[in-house]
């Protein structure tokens, strides 16, 4: 593996080596979450606000959809650049997206701080 | 959350996030180099259909 190729901040390289490592901590607490709910026989609304009354929980939920949404505008940047050509109506589609996400990322820090 | 609409879209949903973790699993591996041989790689792709399949039907029975 050539390693110079990851000094350029937002090549292709460094946008790979995010794709892996942010899907890693994703498998990671999508399995733990995952096993703590079936784990319970009932779970029900209770479980759930005791579940998320944890701060470990909050803090690592917080950093899933961030790596989440990182995760995701890497890959409609590439899905946008294999499949629209033109480059200002590429440009305006990865702005909607963008607005998306920035706009999801308002509304989950309502819901985890707020 | 009885409305069969609502657990269609939830359905659809949950095998989208399983199909895409299991087939991201797959193309670590394949990053990795191991079951890049055609065969194999051909049997893990019919593989990964089939158990994202199979873990949705279970989580049908758990909504």
């Amino acid at each position: 593996m050539n390693f110079n190729l990851l000094k350029e901040p937002f090549g292709g390289m460094t946008q790979w080596i995010y794709q892996r490592f942010t899907a890693l901590f994703m498998t990671i607490y999508f399995l733990a979450i995952g096993i703590l709910i079936i784990s319970h026989s009932t779970f029900d609304y209770s479980s759930w606000t005791y579940l998320f009354d944890s701060f470990f929980v909050k803090i690592s939920t917080f950093i899933f959809f961030c790596l989440m949404f990182f995760h995701a505008w890497i890959g409609i940047l590439h899905v946008t650049e294999d499949y629209i050509k033109c480059s200002s109506i590429r440009r305006s589609i990865n702005f909607c997206f963008f607005l998306a996400i920035v706009f999801q990322l308002f509304i989950l820090s309502y819901y985890l701080i707020g | 959350m009885d409305s069969w609409l609502i657990k269609s879209i939830e359905v659809i949903f949950i095998w989208a996030l399983l199909h895409h973790l299991i087939a991201g699993l797959r193309h670590l591996l394949l990053d990795f180099q191991i079951g890049t041989d055609l065969i194999v790689a051909r049997l893990s792709s019919k593989t990964v259909l089939i158990v994202s399949f199979m873990l949705t039907a279970l989580s049908v029975n758990w909504i």
